[in-house]
């Protein structure tokens, strides 16, 4: 005896119901292993810079190469275009993001040479506080770069730097199996920027200029607000170097960058980048010997540019106006880059 | 961000407290309920927990033989008990005991000898209801008004004010509480035969899917469909899975993210400028239906995956031409319990005019108390209660001018009363809070109409482009055009509808997700 034949209503509800289920997850794990392949999916903060400088390279072919990996700090003060028409010949571009210390600066050096660009110099900004030792041995960046910025093979990397392996795989691998929701923010920034807080958004890179550079949004304060951002960077920086030894897994990342750069022939220079005068004295003296040592000890020349800017210049203590980046990359070209491009070293 | 050593503020010294009672709760529970609420901490449908807790509970439930209707009905009763309890265990047992009372009561209202029998246990057992409900809802607010007015008469009262800490209203009270009600009271009444099978029983009041937010389910609906054997049937599931989807989207994107335009502004309206005051309040609007139709859409989904119907809750409620017809749209299980069992035993609409209005008023009023123990639910619902009684007398004085008639129902005429409706409802919206005295002040500054002050945290034009996609779903459905189309549509076209749904929602879904509003009712 044969079965009656199933009505045709219930044929097509069963095949919507399960070609959607098919249809989802084709789609997730489609975007999935797109953002997997691709970082800058994931991780707008480098997509969109390494667009620019893509751009910038096949503009000037032939130019020498001139790339700052840096925080945001480097961002609003490495004005790379008056490089260019300082110096001639050169691209130099403005690769900071906000909160990248040496293990974002190892993984985005590690994704550029990959993605085909060596750069003929290679600017690194160390900021003090990322290269703290910590009680409890992990490096600070822990708390700011997450796995659904990374690839799989970078979450094994971050982890032997301390990283926690477990949350970082952990969320990388929510990023995969659901990143229609673990990766909306990246996706919205780029589709619908408008429907995001400012705080959510990752176009911090998309709103630099052609060289990387970054302008703060507001280029006059007044007293009172000054006051208050000020009083912001001191509550986050002061408690972590009133009492400052230098150390850990962060330095360890910065050495292993070192290496990288000379495995690839790179020139390199470390920087710390200009403070105001109430910043510096957040870092005690013995505090900043100690620090100077250990950059002394990474084997690379080391550009100390913390005194060179008045306080004016700033609009918290450590992020500069347009005029201030002005004033350091005026001098970082005279007194660094452009005397290193020329020994060719 | 607050200084270190400034003082701790108010919502601080809240989280503090009501982590330290939450502490303290859990240590006279059985670590096993504990575990429980380690994976399902808070009763929602759209959570990681909870759809593995469906997904298992779904599957053992479809694997038990259709012959062992009642081992799937217990099942489904230890399910609701533990999706309760992973809440708050000792609730959980709570609802399980006065359930069972109820059940135990109905069979003594049945077989009771004399028609006085029968009104004295359905007493006992509405009293035992409204007992619960007020013990756990209102003493707070009964004893804070009574406490207030013994102080203003110069009196020293013997007790003192209840904080809201000391409050615990357990989830969903106001829900099944009118269920039991409702159910003692049919069964009075011989409208419905007591329930002969305690699980049977315990599964009207305790299926997780309406448990804690409705719809509010009726027992000669419910109970039928518990002893009807259940047949896995992809038509029951599509309908299903597409409610599911269709609440997703409502709470996540909508709901959530309107929660993100309005709620900065609501919560600090002395600082905020007229104009973002108004556009809050649309804010407002829009994300109180979506959470709470949202909720319903997922929960009457939730029933249908598991072969159970539970009544639509909402209707296009935004679309409705008056405040009546707003009231037949509008969570429709609640206004109909209000009809039937409070509208109509005072008398409904069959007496004088003035008794119809007194009615009405009295119905809105309870309405309002219903929702929250604390003036501005009163307010509000005696607002919609003027607003219906006024729209009865207007009624009225146009039932004798046809012209006049005739122009209310042209197209033009009814997108003005409807844009009106939606404009009082939307304004009635501003008491559906806590607190009266901020609701006074968002009505101070809207009406103010230029005040200075900060503006909405995100650009209005996500608020717009939401408020146009809300109309236009409203328009499609009740022109009858979407059902065509749908009815239409190849399945590999709604298969793709379903994933696209499904992701736009989670795409949309704000950084900070929501509780639902109605689960505080």
């Amino acid at each position: 005896m044969t079965a009656p034949p199933r009505p045709p209503k219930r044929r097509h509800a069963r095949r919507a119901v399960v070609g959607g289920f098919a249809v989802f997850v084709t789609l997730q794990l489609g975007f999935g292993l797109f953002a997997e392949a691709r970082p800058q999916v994931r991780d707008p903060l480098y997509g969109d810079k390494l667009a620019k400088l893509r751009r910038r390279l096949r503009e000037s072919p032939g130019d020498k190469l001139v790339v700052m990996l840096g925080s945001s700090r480097t961002g609003l003060a490495f004005h790379a275009a008056n490089v260019e028409s300082q110096l001639g010949g050169v691209v130099a571009f403005n690769f900071g993001v906000p909160s990248a210390g040496p293990v974002t600066q190892l993984v985005y050096f590690e994704r550029l040479l990959y993605d085909g660009v060596t750069p003929d110099m290679l600017l690194v900004e160390v900021l003090p506080s990322l290269v703290a030792m910590t009680p409890d041995g992990r490096p600070r960046e822990s708390a700011m770069l997450f796995g659904d910025r990374l690839t799989f093979s970078e979450c094994d990397s971050v982890a032997l730097y301390g990283f926690p392996s477990n949350a970082v795989h952990a969320r990388w691998a929510r990023t995969v199996t659901l990143p229609a929701y673990w990766l909306r923010f990246q996706t919205l920034t780029r589709v619908l920027p408008s429907s995001l807080p400012w705080h959510a958004r990752c176009d911090w890179s998309r709103g630099a200029d052609g060289d990387g550079f970054s302008r703060a949004s507001l280029q006059t304060i007044d007293a009172a607000t000054r006051t208050t951002l000020t009083e912001n960077a001191r509550r986050e920086y002061a408690p972590t170097l009133a009492d400052y030894t230098p150390g850990g897994p962060a330095v360890a990342a910065l050495d292993d960058l070192l290496t990288l750069c000379r495995i690839h022939g790179v020139t390199v220079r470390l920087v710390l980048m200009p403070e105001s005068r109430g910043f510096r004295s957040y870092l005690p003296a013995d505090g900043s010997a100690r620090l100077l040592k250990c950059l002394r000890e990474r084997n690379a020349p080391l550009t100390d540019a913390r005194d060179w800017l008045d306080d004016a210049a700033f609009y918290d203590g450590h992020h500069t106006f347009v005029a201030g980046a002005d004033v350091f990359t005026e001098r970082l070209t005279r007194e660094t880059i452009g005397p290193t491009l020329k020994a060719g070293r | 961000m607050l200084l270190a050593t400034s003082t701790p503020s108010t919502a601080e010294q809240l989280a503090a407290a009501l982590h330290a009672q939450e502490t303290l709760r859990w240590a006279g529970e059985f670590s096993y309920f504990r575990t429980l609420h380690d994976w399902l901490p808070a009763p929602f449908f759209h959570t990681e927990g909870f759809l593995l807790f469906f997904v298992v509970v779904a599957a053992v439930y479809w694997a038990i033989p259709r012959r062992f209707n009642t081992g799937r009905v217990w099942l489904l009763v230890v399910a609701s008990f533990h999706f309760y309890a992973a809440w708050n265990a000792s609730l959980a047992f709570l609802v399980t005991a006065t359930a069972t009372l109820d059940f135990v009561l109905a069979r003594g209202i049945e077989a009771a000898p004399n028609r006085r029998a029968r009104h004295a246990l359905t007493a006992a057992s509405v009293a035992s209801n409204l007992g619960l409900l007020a013990y756990f809802k209102y003493r707070g607010f009964f004893l804070g008004e009574l406490h207030e007015l013994l102080t203003a008469l110069g009196g020293d009262p013997a007790f003192s004010k209840l904080s809201p800490l000391d409050l615990l209203v357990p989830f969903g009270v106001s829900f099944y509480t009118f269920e039991a009600i409702s159910y003692a009271v049919d069964v009075c009444r011989r409208k419905t035969r007591a329930e002969r099978s305690l699980p049977h029983f315990l599964l009207f009041i305790l299926f997780f899917p309406h448990l804690v937010a409705g719809p509010i389910v009726r027992a000669g609906d419910f109970l039928r469909q518990t002893h009807r054997v259940k047949r896995w049937n992809w038509v029951r599931v599509q309908v299903g899975v597409q409610f599911f989807l269709v609440g997703v989207f409502k709470k996540l994107a909508i709901a959530d993210r309107m929660a993100t335009y309005c709620d900065p502004i609501l919560t600090d309206p002395e600082s905020a400028s007229s104009g973002a005051i108004w556009l809050a309040v649309l804010a407002y609007s829009l994300r109180i239906y979506a959470d709470f139709s949202g909720y319903s859409d997922m929960a009457v989904g939730l029933a249908h995956l598991l072969g159970y119907r539970l009544a639509p809750n909402f209707n296009l409620p935004y679309l409705a031409a008056n405040v009546g017809e707003f009231w037949r749209r509008w969570h429709v299980s609640l206004s109909t319990w209000l009809r039937d069992y409070v509208f109509i035993p005072l008398g409904g609409s069959r007496g004088s005019s003035l008794a119809t209005d007194r009615n009405l008023m009295f119905t809105m009023l309870l309405g309002g108390l219903w929702h929250g123990a604390t003036w501005s639910y009163v307010v509000w619902g005696g607002l919609h209660g003027l607003l219906l009684v006024g729209h009865r007398h207007f009624r009225a004085f146009a039932a004798a001018r046809p012209t006049l008639v005739g122009l209310l129902e042209t197209k033009v005429g009814t997108a003005l009363r409807v844009a009106l409706t939606f404009t009082a409802v939307s304004l009635a919206w501003v008491l559906f809070r806590p607190d009266l005295h901020d609701a006074l002040v968002i009505f101070g500054r809207m009406f103010a109409f230029d005040l200075p002050g900060k503006s909405l945290p995100l650009s209005a034009r996500g608020l717009w482009y939401t408020a146009a996609v809300v109309l236009a779903c409203h328009v499609f459905v009740a022109s009858g055009w979407w059902a065509k189309v749908w009815a239409r549509l190849p399945a590999a076209a709604v298969g793709y509808g379903y994933a696209l749904l499904l992701i736009a929602a989670l795409l949309l879904a704000p950084e900070q997700g929501q509780g639902f509003l109605y689960f505080t009712f």
